[in-house]
């Protein structure tokens, strides 16, 4: 699958409710319109998220790392559909905001006080068990990258909604009904390769 | 339903996507059926499990764009700077040539007079007197009035100051006129009559130079008020 970030080299302007349909949609548009996502807003969520870390005197939290994760985080709450008002920068800053106090909250073990309004839910998990879904994880993305290139790009494709005619496209295949074919083949694989993995018991 | 469609069929119910309806029928059909539940829970890890998979490759894809933003910055910062230096060098070059080959510079540089002082033994006469008042309007880079009180000097040739004024005009044209077609063939008339004054073939060099034709460009006239000694 290709990785690079040359979409972004000529894009055109959409509107923030026309980028959130396209990533809800997925496919290739929903693919270009995260990266313009990121593209447009990330240098002014970085900066609020700086200007946030040094109001609030922490020098441990990377900023860089908490505007992908909070991105990442938003970009998925975006495609299971969770509503949201106002601004993509205010609600990618919201999440970042909650994820840095959580992330105090367990480091320092000082209960903060936050708005009830901006609050979006985040998982806590201790670092033992973080720890070990890590350790998992790494030995099922090992057996997943045997399944070969073919499997993985059709597999990471289909799970960001694109459809068969341009997986088959994208992949050169004869058709969509071919795709659809390697499709199932591989995601079958993939549940047989997780059925005895306990990566997401834990 | 066959297992192909099932897939994308719970896929759809795990992001989400099925319609409300749809969706109680599935629910129900989950407690209804543990098979199916039993599917839709294998279904899920693995479209978990891919998911997982998909944000870290959109993680690094979000790296190596910051990398290729960082990257640009750099090198639009060191072009910037690099023209930056080049502009600030052109500037002060020019700054420079104009100082130093420019007409006003070349008409104060080589301005021919010896200033008389008045003592016991030599009294100032009154062409002595204006001869003077003539040099301070030149110094003061007065040059049009410089010049027309420098012409009474040329109407005799027995007159002390006979050649220096018709070479102080020369300059005074110089500043005024610049280096036309017709100042050359009265410079050169000048060269080619009076030997008297050395400052004339150095003057001639500079003038025929290329930083003379710099310092002549149009875009000077703006800073033709700038005193080149302060500069």
């Amino acid at each position: 699958m290709k990785t690079n970030t040359d979409q972004l080299k000529a894009r055109p302007v959409y509107t923030d409710e026309a980028l959130i349909c396209a990533v809800r949609a997925g496919g290739s548009a929903g693919d270009a319109a995260v990266m313009q996502i990121y593209a447009t807003h990330h240098a002014v969520v970085k900066i609020w998220i700086q200007n946030w870390i040094k109001h609030n005197r922490s020098a441990r939290t990377d900023a860089v790392d908490l505007v992908h994760d909070s991105f990442l985080l938003m970009i998925y709450k975006i495609r299971h559909d969770v509503e949201f008002d106002g601004h993509i920068t205010t609600y990618w800053f919201g999440i970042a905001k909650n994820m840095w106090l959580n992330q105090h909250k367990k480091d320092s073990r000082v209960i903060l006080v936050q708005d009830e309004e901006e609050f979006y839910e985040v998982d806590h998990d201790t670092p033992e068990r973080q720890l070990l879904i890590r350790e998992e994880f790494r030995e099922a993305e090992k057996l997943f990258n045997r399944l070969g290139h073919k499997c993985r790009d059709i597999l990471l494709l289909w799970i960001q909604h694109y459809t068969m005619e341009e997986i088959a496209e994208r992949l050169h295949l004869t058709g969509p009904i071919m795709a659809r074919k390697i499709k199932y083949e591989c995601f079958k694989k993939v549940k047989k390769m997780l059925k005895y993995s306990n990566v997401f018991d834990l | 339903m066959d297992d192909e469609n099932l897939d994308d069929l719970i896929a759809e119910y795990l992001s989400n996507r099925m319609p409300k309806a749809e969706r109680i029928v599935f629910e129900q059909r989950m407690v209804a059926n543990p098979m199916f539940a039993k599917s839709v829970a294998e279904t899920g890890k693995a479209h978990q499990f891919l998911e997982h998979i998909h944000y870290q490759e959109l993680r690094q894809k979000l790296v190596a764009y910051d990398q290729r933003m960082d990257r640009d910055r750099l090198v639009r910062k060191k072009w910037l700077i690099t023209l930056t230096f080049i502009l600030v060098c052109s500037f002060f070059c020019f700054l420079w040539i104009h100082s130093h080959w420019s007409a006003t510079a070349i008409a104060l540089t080589y301005a021919s007079g010896v200033r008389i002082q008045s003592d016991q033994r030599h009294q100032l006469t009154t062409d002595d007197l204006y001869w003077q008042i003539a040099l301070d309007t030149y110094s003061k880079k007065d040059f049009k009035n410089a010049w027309q009180q420098f012409i009474p000097f040329t109407a005799q040739p027995e007159n002390p100051h006979y050649f220096e004024a018709q070479w102080n005009i020369l300059l005074c044209r110089l500043v005024l006129e610049g280096a036309t077609s017709e100042w050359k063939e009265d410079f050169n008339l000048f060269l080619r009559t009076h030997h008297g004054i050395d400052k004339s073939l150095d003057a001639k060099k500079k003038i025929n130079s290329w930083q003379y034709r710099v310092a002549s460009l149009p875009c000077w006239t703006t800073f033709s008020t700038i005193n080149p000694q302060i500069i």
